[in-house]
């Protein structure tokens, strides 16, 4: 019997992580027989395919084996092998709760071209430091945006650790992008959104989310999220204002100004400074000065993220590389030139009109107003999908409240608008 | 110069407004379809306020809350929307002692909530009489533990290891929740990562002076505006801004992830207040969010005397300094003393100067002094309260870091 879901799970060296993923996917609601877990075991030195091979789990397992290509590539393998309809895929530390298969197969049913991901409550490895604190805040507060009604998805909502989309839908926008080692479920987003998938939340299909990135992987990893911004960035041109690397002329401290131009200019030197600045971080964790200590890994993370720039566009001492980073920027500016779609809403008409306009239109941006007078600005926000209805009231509602209320309290005292309070206080 | 409470809906403002002969002001809470938007103070004139006058004052003040409830209503939108089905399962839980009156009126307030299924407990701390257990036998709904060991804090950890539900609402015994209350606290636990929902308490009665006074200087209420506080938002150490023990609701899971109550803090100890701030500010530290919902409304009744207004207002002196000694002297928080040097100078300081050159507005002078005294002993109260709970409890004492 061919499986409805294949599970696809890219692992390295993280035996020990991977038997906890496979035993939570043995307390599944799902059937048994309706699914399939692909291992890729990517360049495992530590027994992995041994621990698989002894494995004997309930539901069918394939385990496959690859020389160290990435995490992107790792996918790719597994999905090229999968029988599936539909992939989910799962990191090696995440440990499913018992509905998310169930949920994930749930919340494709009769949305095609539907891309679903699934919630990761985190579980922080030391949760008393302020890093944990810090790293937990980060992933629960970029779930409880999703969380949201009427959240407007962007690329960098794509979390590539619990996620499933048709099978077909992966391979006809070409897969994950085996050229990067970080970033690529972003990336992936980007072209996902493009073809007009469309993305939600599943807050049911649940995986708890061993993390044990620690401050300095962390920072490392700052180092590898510039160099593919800079790919990214020279692949899909139009999506650079999306991203930090547009904004070098705007660091939000002087210190960091000063860190930017060394990265450039004398990458040694920024090495062994933000090195000794990484002393000073204990010491005012020590001293639990919560505030400074926050500043001061920004400056570091800012640090790190700028010398990833600076390596990838070109492994240059001198000013002669921010010289490139302007003619990056430039470039991929005159590249993209095509105007976003954008159409006019008059929300006198009524919102249930504007709202269906919307969703027959799907533009980028979008133009308010309410009878004769102007409400605001939808704007185009580059790599975020386009717009749909359940986008408008939370717009409306937060953003353009204040125009939208004078506008209804002026089309009210002129007495063509809704029953409204303003009538009642004169 | 007693002031009456009234509660008016924004639909339905009357043409006149009529209020028994004694009263000179009226403090008037205005919702928009039962949601809390704003209060207004108005003078009374012969028993009677017009409603032109009502009118006038409301749009005149016309605060962001009344305008942005109409806006919402206009667009269907509810910033946390929940119907009861989807929302947790709660424990309603009172801790009193020695107040068998107010807990009959608050279990009268509670008898009038929607029933979701909540359980209502009623935690009797340390109780001279058996009064309080009848007044719940009486009623019927309620659950009746009895905690002998003096504390609020004590209670408060017994509520939570009582409850049956996922969700523990805390209101005080000499308050009077509103038929929303429950239903708008549990809506906001739709985030996991909120522990704690506060809710808006407003004056049951302004009789006397001195609730006046509480009302104006002390007042729980923290405006009519949701907010969403975590420690990027306010600090943790100054947590008294996100609200107040007498109308909080807590997940009970906050036990494990956060740990109890001090139960060397708080009323029926040395210290008399500081339980409640000192539980937000561990909430919030701890990287966890507190949501402000003034929709989560409750009555409370002030004290009435002075005497009795001196001594809460002591009591928060004691509980400040004493839950900032535990801050500086058990968990190394060192920027305790700039706080405590920044409260002094820039409130405590003028205030007083102000009282002793009778400015406008002036506060008593002698409740400033109440307070300043109370923060003088509060660190000594701590200690010695803590001394005396961890012999009490058999834990061996430890040295302060």
């Amino acid at each position: 019997m061919t499986p409805i879901a294949s599970v696809i799970i890219p692992t390295h060296n993280r035996c020990y992580t991977l038997g906890r993923t496979l035993a939570a996917l043995e307390q599944q609601t799902y059937p048994t027989q309706q699914f399939e877990v692909v291992v890729v075991a990517d360049g495992c030195t530590d027994g992995t395919l041994d621990m698989l091979g002894r494995y004997q789990p309930p539901f069918a397992l394939q385990a496959l084996e690859l020389p160290g290509r990435g995490p992107a590539e790792a996918r790719n393998c597994g999905a090229a092998q999968a029988q599936g309809r539909l992939l989910i895929f799962l990191d090696d530390d995440v440990e499913a709760t018992p509905a998310l298969i169930e949920a994930h197969v749930q919340a494709h049913a009769g949305a095609p071209g539907r891309v679903v991901i699934g919630y990761l409550p985190p579980v922080v490895q030391e949760p008393a430091s302020i890093f944990g604190l810090q790293l937990h805040h980060w992933w629960e507060a970029m779930f409880q945006r999703m969380r949201q009604p009427g959240h407007r998805y962007g690329y960098w909502d794509l979390l590539g650790g619990n996620l499933s989309l048709a099978a077909e839908l992966f391979a006809r926008v070409g897969g994950f992008d085996p050229t990067l080692r970080c970033h690529e479920d972003y990336e992936l987003g980007i072209r996902l959104i493009a073809a007009g998938a469309s993305l939600t939340f599943a807050a049911d299909a649940a995986g708890y989310h061993h993390e044990t990135t620690g401050l300095d992987r962390s920072l490392r990893r700052k180092y590898h999220e510039g160099r593919a911004d800079v790919i990214i960035g020279g692949r899909h041109p139009a999506l650079c204002p999306s991203m930090p690397l547009a904004y070098y002329d705007e660091p939000w401290s002087p210190t960091s100004r000063r860190l930017r131009a060394l990265a450039f200019a004398w990458p040694i030197g920024g090495d062994i400074l933000v090195a000794g600045l990484r002393r000073v971080l204990d010491l005012l964790e020590w001293m639990r000065l919560h505030g400074r200590w926050r500043r001061l890994l920004n400056v570091l993370l800012d640090y790190w993220y700028w010398r990833g720039v600076a390596e990838e566009l070109g492994k240059q001492k001198t000013s002669a590389a921010t010289r490139r980073l302007a003619d990056f920027l430039h470039q991929n500016a005159l590249q993209h030139n095509e105007e976003p779609c954008e159409i006019e809403l008059d929300l006198r008409e009524g919102l249930e009109v504007a709202e269906q306009r919307l969703d027959a239109a799907r533009p980028a941006g979008a133009a308010v107003r309410y009878g004769q007078h102007v409400v605001g600005h939808i704007a185009p926000k580059p790599g975020a999908e386009q717009l749909r209805s359940t986008h408008l009231r939370p717009i409306l509602a937060t953003d353009l409240a204040w125009p939208l209320l004078k506008a209804l309290a002026l089309e009210a005292v002129s007495g063509d608008g809704p029953a409204w309070g303003i009538q009642r206080l004169q | 110069m007693p002031t009456a409470v009234l509660d008016l809906e924004f639909e339905h403002l009357p043409a006149a407004i009529t209020v028994p002969g004694h009263y000179d002001h009226a403090l008037i809470l205005v919702r928009v379809h039962g949601q809390p938007v704003d209060q207004v103070r108005l003078p009374v004139l012969g028993g009677h306020i017009r409603g032109a006058e009502l009118r006038d004052a409301l749009a005149e003040r016309a605060t962001w809350p009344l305008w942005e409830r109409r806006l919402h209503e206009y667009l269907g939108w509810e910033t946390a929307p929940a119907t009861p089905a989807t929302l947790p399962r709660a424990t309603v839980a009172i801790c009193t002692r020695d107040r068998p009156d107010d807990v009959r009126r608050c279990l009268e307030g509670i008898r009038n909530l929607p029933d979701d299924g909540q359980e209502v407990l009623v935690v009797d701390n340390c109780p001279s009489t058996e009064g309080t257990r009848r007044v719940v036998e009486d009623c019927g709904r309620a659950r009746y533990v009895r905690e002998d060991r003096p504390g609020l804090d004590i209670a408060r950890n017994r509520a939570l290891s009582e409850a049956r539900h996922e969700i523990v609402a805390f209101v005080d015994d000499d308050a009077v929740p509103d038929p929303n209350w429950l239903r708008a606290h549990l809506r906001n636990f739709d985030d996991p990562t909120v522990l704690c929902v506060t809710g808006l308490t407003m004056p049951l009665e302004l009789e006397t002076e001195a609730q006046e006074w509480f009302e104006r200087y002390s007042t729980f209420g923290r405006g009519f505006r949701r907010t969403v506080f975590d420690e990027y938002v306010v600090n943790p150490l100054a947590a008294g801004r996100v609200g107040a023990g007498a109308n909080m609701a807590l997940r009970r899971h906050v036990l494990e992830l956060v740990g109890p109550f001090d139960e060397a803090l708080d009323g029926g100890t040395l210290t008399r207040s500081g339980g409640d701030t000192e539980m937000f500010s561990r909430i919030l530290a701890q990287g966890y969010r507190i949501v402000y919902d003034p929709a989560a409304l409750n009555w409370h009744r002030h004290r009435r005397t002075w005497e009795e207004l001196r001594r809460t207002i002591y009591g928060y002196g004691v509980g400040v300094y004493a839950l900032w000694t535990r801050r500086l002297l058990f968990e190394r928080e060192l920027t305790i003393p700039k706080l405590a040097w920044g409260w002094f100078r820039h409130t405590q300081l003028p205030e007083l100067a102000r009282a002793l050159l009778k400015r406008p507005n002036y506060m008593p002078l002698d409740l400033l002094l109440a307070e300043l005294r109370g923060c003088a002993s509060g660190p000594w109260a701590y200690l010695a309260s803590r001394r005396r709970q961890r012999r009490r409890d058999g834990h061996p004492l430890e040295a302060p870091l």
